[in-house]
């Protein structure tokens, strides 16, 4: 399958302290439909950047960035915003769920048609990811696994073709980890291309696909031999238990 | 997800936070709104007299209590003003206090006055059609005075009590009757709020009878308190006025004196437009400081709203929208605070005989286009005082924003 977002020879770098460090160099990666890519590496090698400027939040130094066939690199504000809307969507670590509104309306947010569609297609997603009954609980009234749960339900509501995840798992006790890993499986199956920032090696051992990233490079690509989340989370445990 | 709605939900749920600027201005609102209120009503007062008849075409000339070089204002004055050039009539006005006995024990205190055609004070209730000229021993006295309601009294003999001189600076009281032939809308003030109007020969005896004089002399040795020179045209009266004025009579147009509100109307009015620019600094430096400590606070949530796909514009929109429904809703409580204060104030005032005319009814609010006027201002200083806070936080990128995350 075709790739559905796509890095050619990105490169980026900060100032820190006044010193230049580069963050990224020349990397090339894509990310396919019908695949859970993992992003794996140790705090600051990288990956996070890596999504973020594949996710259009960020623009590369240097590099392109396709969505599709198409070349954003370069696009606007305006056109990177709607890109982000209509074909990506976005689960955050810490959910990043608008504290003041309730699941329902946290679902609703980037829905760009009439509002009781909206509704109606949020209300379905909610009923997917098992929180029907809680639309209307505001997101201090739900657990971490549940407004994780809400977050993936928002990065759906305009049925975008990918889905990247930062470190989505972080906060999560093991058994909300293995329904959100489920839902981003079925993700998959559906032709999406689902690609996760994880540092956790059991959560890698979950996907399709492995990139490391190390030093703003990769060091290897690797083919996972894919684990339901039941045995992934049996190597979680044994892995936690070896530490 | 409409940014409008958005915005209408965030307020509604960020009310607790907002509630600081919707109090700041909303007070300013209604303290502004009821001083213009208040001032609006009196205006509107003076101005509806200045609309009646030939009143607008009319010069009074006082009788100089405090100044003893200028002459009296006698029966020849009249004849001698009559004949200014551009004058069409002089009518004059003798004044004289008289008391009226209620049933109740009290005394009301009027002042029996000459009637002018010129100014026909409002009647509105009457024991027949045409009242006036009055015949001798017949009153028109205001409808309500000094708290006493003498509408009910209209087509009844009343007692009264006038003043016999008896020597220089001390009188007898004398009491006899009157009819009382009708009332008029206790707004007229162009005789004083007490005015009580007279046949001429009813008014002279008074007068004479109260200065010692012999009546058929009063009006060539004491003669009038007031005479009014009616110009034939309005633009005859800055003209016939110099006349008078050169003649060595003060002399003031009609329309300067009925347009010349109380001082303390005059004063709560130069308040409230004080008010209405201190309101709009208020609004405008509430919403910059609101905006922008909320901007600060909500900076996650931004980057949150981009990242899912929200332009710099839509957060823009989002944001000024939801100050400028902050501020629809202060003016709206203003409006409501303000008719409130208006109304307390307005009681206060009423307890004044002075100012009692000036500000009846209960509901004091300035027009209805003076409503709207400040109502779009209020939203507009809002939403402009937010737009450079809500500028810099719609425009920062999506993970500078949600760093702290």
């Amino acid at each position: 399958m075709n790739a559905l977002l796509r890095a050619e020879g990105v490169g980026k770098s900060y100032t820190l302290r006044g010193r230049r460090v580069d963050v990224l160099r020349d990397v090339e990666l894509a990310v396919r439909g019908g695949e859970v890519t993992a992003l794996v590496g140790h705090s600051g090698s990288g990956k996070t950047t890596l999504l973020h400027i594949l996710g259009l939040l960020t623009p590369p130094d240097s590099g392109r960035v396709y969505v599709g066939d198409a070349d954003v690199t370069g696009l606007g504000d305006g056109a990177l915003a709607d890109l982000r809307r209509t074909r990506l969507g976005f689960v955050f670590q810490s959910y990043n769920l608008l504290p003041q509104h309730s699941a329902l309306r946290n679902v609703v947010l980037p829905f760009t048609g009439r509002r009781a569609d909206g509704e109606a297609r949020a209300r379905t997603l909610l009923e997917r990811v098992g929180l029907a009954e809680r639309a209307d609980h505001l997101p201090s009234e739900l657990s971490g696994g549940e407004q994780q749960r809400v977050a993936l339900a928002r990065a759906l509501i305009n049925d975008p073709p990918a889905v990247l995840a930062d470190e989505p798992t972080g906060n999560l006790d093991s058994e909300s980890e293995d329904v959100l890993l489920g839902l981003f499986r079925e993700l998959a199956d559906e032709g999406r291309a689902v690609l996760l920032v994880t540092h956790n090696p059991a959560v890698s051992d979950f996907a399709d696909v492995v990139h490391r990233l190390d030093k703003g490079e990769f060091t290897r690509e690797e083919p996972a031999e894919r684990k339901p989340a039941g045995e992934r989370t049996r190597a979680n445990t044994r892995t936690e238990s070896a530490e | 997800m409409n940014v409008f709605s958005l915005a209408l939900a965030n307020v509604r749920a960020l009310r607790r936070r907002l509630i600081g600027l919707v109090a700041l201005v909303s007070v300013a609102a209604a303290v502004c709104l009821g001083a213009l209120g208040i001032a609006d009503r009196a205006q509107g007062v003076t101005d509806s007299g200045v609309k009646e008849s030939s009143a607008n075409r009319s010069i009074t000339v006082d009788r100089p209590v405090d100044r003893p070089d200028t002459p009296q204002l006698t029966d020849r004055t009249e004849a001698r003003l009559a004949k200014l050039p551009h004058v069409e009539s002089v009518q004059h006005r003798a004044q004289v206090s008289f008391g009226v006995l209620t049933k109740a024990g009290d005394t009301v205190l009027l002042y029996a006055t000459t009637y002018r055609p010129a100014l026909t004070p409002p009647v509105t209730k009457s024991v027949r059609k045409d009242l006036f000229p009055l015949k001798p021993g017949e009153i028109v006295a205001p409808a309500a005075s000094q708290g006493a309601d003498l509408g009910k009294l209209v087509g009844q003999d009343i007692e009264i009590e006038t003043t016999r001189f008896v020597r220089q600076g001390e009188g007898t009281g004398v009491t006899g009757h009157a009819r009382l032939v009708g009332v008029y809308d206790p707004t007229w003030q162009l005789d004083n709020p007490d005015a009580a109007y007279a046949a001429d020969s009813t008014v002279v005896r008074w007068a004479a009878q109260r200065s010692g004089e012999q009546e058929k002399n009063y009006l060539s040795t004491v003669g009038y308190d007031q005479l009014t020179v009616v110009a034939r045209t309005a633009a005859d009266v800055p003209a016939v006025t110099k006349s008078v004025q050169q003649l060595g009579y003060p002399a003031v147009t009609l329309q300067q004196q009925l347009s010349a509100l109380p001082g303390v109307l005059e004063m709560i009015k130069v308040v409230g437009q004080v008010l209405l620019g201190v309101l709009g600094v208020l609004a405008f430096v509430g919403a910059v400081t609101v905006t922008g400590a909320l901007s600060r606070q909500r900076a996650q949530e931004i980057g949150i709203l981009k990242a899912v796909g929200f332009r710099t514009r839509s957060v823009l929109t989002m944001l000024v929208t939801e100050m400028a429904l902050v501020g629809a809703a202060a003016a709206l409580i203003g409006v409501v605070l303000g008719a409130l204060l208006g109304g307390g104030a307005a009681a206060l005032l009423r307890g004044s005989a002075e100012l009692a005319p000036y500000v009846k009814g209960w509901v004091l609010l300035p027009s209805a286009a003076t409503l709207l006027l400040l109502l779009g201002l209020t939203v507009l200083v809002v939403a402009i005082g937010s737009l450079a806070p809500a500028r810099r936080a719609a425009r920062m990128s999506p993970t500078d924003a949600m760093k702290d995350w």
